[in-house]
């Protein structure tokens, strides 16, 4: 029985370590669902987002918000909407974690009558049901890409691509950009099965592009990656391996890939500013609140970070 | 902890009969009523009807995935492959259903095509005496391929709204339907695991199999019907899943056996095998829930969510080992 109740109290101090504020029906409450709080790209997004929304609290804009962890999980999310409407949320901000099992968050919103802003990726529902959009027009990034490798091996060759999670939207865009400008030029050639998914994972890349490497050869010149965790790590491996011409770049901006590229070994990388994304999404809430009607669809640009830029990115 | 245990196992042998008893069949509801007390105090919103459904209907996914994996590890097994199952359900229900429009045929096919999964798990390890740890964990990389290849690694939509029903409609228009097919699984779960044959020699194999073999009892289907069992649930699970998103999706359900087994360790079921219930393996499930709807409810912080959740896991099976000390 003693070691019952050490047991319940463990779990009373877990619990109590939150507050007991009571959410009362007047106030108007922020649920912000994040995609998830691990990778480097959203733990940028979310502590962008916390200094945001603590000013909009201590501003008196809004009372509260509450943070989600959707673990990367369409299913956690959805379920996730509804902890946070039973907390009375007035407002939210979601981070798709996946473009079509996310759609019913967006519906269930409609029917709730909450407002819904959608940060960073699409839902497949994201233009008829969202309050607003705000995020980054990903086929411009797969073009910068491909232009970049275009641009700096004017030659041309033969190239492979990386690409993310199979279905996520930015994987698709992405990769929609970059075809759309290496498929018309003639001087460029995708390599026989060097188009594959390391769904975002640095070490899975670089695995393929090794292979890739040791399969092709001098007829390898390029890799472009949907992201650029799996950018950096491939270009460290093909420095290595004695190979610092292929040209590897992707997308985000991540803090390891910039101080390569601010070492010289890693010749660009994509910035997608999710800070920014998150950023203007919560600027919008003033208005949604008092509402005035909102820009539907906001795009942050994507900017090319070489040498010459980079401190600017660096922090 | 060795001097700790010392008088705890006087007692247990001293009052066998008084609250050692109590405690062993009802310790973990303790647990869940105090759980629920205390939510009940923190957080007003934790009370609300709508929030006492919400958590239901999160569980019901769970748990029909625990009360499968409460036979295979009851019966000695351990399945990882269950995760991938969801996956493979959601995207023959979606290539099905965006082909034909039959709901019911979209079900049969996904749920059929996991409970053969199943069997394969079953007779691969029952057969050639293979460890299910390592069989499942290969398994699932064949699940999940598969999975891969009928979609063609796209996720689609399901606008089909009868489908939409079965993980967002409501009965009487208060009880989720989710919950409804939960309840009916663990009705069918008490039901075999307690008062048939079948759920003695579960225990029976599980517990010890050499004198499983010695009295008759028929190992080798015994091991592939709970995994068959699996199977089916998986499907069941996934058909719900893939309902509540709308959407057949290759890449769910990574990870979803963690849970399944937590709740099963929680309510009580030995990872030795051989000693499981279904009511503690509902009350596993429901506390895992409690576990994730109260941390959001009071806003812990979710670093602090992952570790609150591995500490309480570790002290349920603690109490747990306290409480079913056997000699």
């Amino acid at each position: 029985m003693k070691k019952l109740f050490t047991l319940l109290m463990v779990l009373c101090m877990l619990l109590g370590m939150a507050s007991f504020a009571a959410a009362e029906d007047d106030e108007f409450i922020v649920g912000y669902i994040a995609k998830n709080t691990v990778d480097a790209f959203h733990a940028t997004i979310n502590n962008a987002a916390k200094v945001a929304l603590d000013a909009l609290v201590a501003d008196g804009t809004i009372d509260k918000w509450n943070l989600y962890d959707g673990l990367t999980d369409p299913v956690t999310q959805n379920n996730l909407l509804e902890d946070a409407l039973n907390m009375g949320a007035d407002l939210i901000i979601l981070l798709p974690a996946e473009a079509a099992g996310c759609a019913p968050i967006l519906e269930r919103c409609k029917e709730e009558n909450v407002p819904i802003i959608v940060v960073n990726s699409m839902t497949d529902n994201t233009a008829e049901l969202a309050t607003s959009y705000v995020g980054s027009n990903d086929v411009q990034a797969g073009e910068m890409m491909a232009d970049f490798v275009v641009e700096q091996l004017p030659n041309g060759g033969g190239y492979g691509h990386l690409q993310g999670i199979i279905g996520n939207s930015a994987q698709i865009q992405r990769g929609e950009g970059l075809h759309k400008v290496l498929d018309v030029n003639p001087s460029w050639k995708l390599l026989d099965g060097c188009e594959q998914t390391a769904e975002w994972q640095a070490e899975k890349a670089v695995k393929f592009a090794e292979d890739w490497l040791a399969k092709y050869g001098d007829q390898l010149n390029a890799i472009i990656c949907d992201n650029d965790d799996m950018s950096s790590a491939v270009q460290a491996a093909m420095n290595a391996a004695g190979r610092s011409d292929i040209v590897c770049i992707g997308v985000d901006g991540n803090a390891g890939p910039l101080a390569m590229v601010k070492a010289g070994e890693l010749k660009a990388t994509v910035f997608q500013d999710g800070a920014g994304q998150v950023t203007t999404a919560i600027g919008l809430i003033k208005d949604i609140k008092e509402g005035k009607t909102v820009e539907k669809n906001v795009t942050v640009p994507f900017v090319l970070v070489t040498s010459e830029n980079v401190d600017e990115y660096l922090k | 902890m060795i001097n700790a245990d010392r008088p705890s196992r006087k007692l247990l042998r001293v009052d066998q009969t008084g609250l050692a008893l109590f405690m062993r069949r009802y310790g973990i509801g303790i647990v869940m009523l105090g759980m629920i007390v205390l939510l009940s105090v923190i957080s007003p919103t934790f009370r609300k009807p709508s929030n006492v459904i919400s958590i239901l209907l999160q569980i019901s996914i769970n748990g029909i995935l625990a009360l499968g994996m409460v036979f295979v590890i009851t019966a000695g097994g351990i399945d990882l492959s269950i995760g991938s199952m969801l996956a493979l359900t959601s995207v023959i229900v979606g290539v099905v259903l965006n082909s034909t429009g039959n709901i019911a045929l979209a079900c049969i096919l996904a749920i059929s095509a996991t409970t053969l999964f199943g069997l394969i798990n079953g007779l691969l390890i029952a057969k050639f005496q293979m460890f299910p740890f390592v069989v499942t964990l290969a398994t699932q990389l064949v699940i999940r391929g598969v999975a891969y290849i009928i979609s063609g690694g796209y996720s689609q939509s399901l606008a089909n709204a009868d489908f939409k029903n079965i993980g967002n409609g409501k009965v009487f228009s208060t009880i989720p339907i989710p919950v409804v097919i939960l309840f009916v699984i663990a009705l069918l779960a008490y039901v075999l695991m307690h008062w048939t044959l079948f759920g003695r020699y579960t225990y029976a194999v599980g517990g010890n199999i050499n004198s499983a073999i010695a009295s008759g009892v028929n190992v080798f289907w015994t091991r592939v019907f709970s995994f068959v069992i699996m199977g089916f649930c998986a499907g069941v699970a996934g058909v719900i899943m893939t309902s509540r998103i709308s959407a057949a999706q290759p890449n769910i359900g990574v990870g979803y056996e963690t849970d399944a087994i937590a709740a099963c360790v929680i309510g009580g079921t030995s990872f030795a095998g051989g000693i499981a219930t279904i009511p503690g393996t509902v009350i596993g499930i429901v506390i895992i829930g409690l576990i994730y709807n109260g941390m959001n409810l009071v806003g812990i912080n979710s670093y602090m969510q992952t570790i609150t959740k591995g500490l309480l896991i570790i002290g349920a099976v603690m109490l747990d080992m306290f409480i079913n000390k056997r000699k």
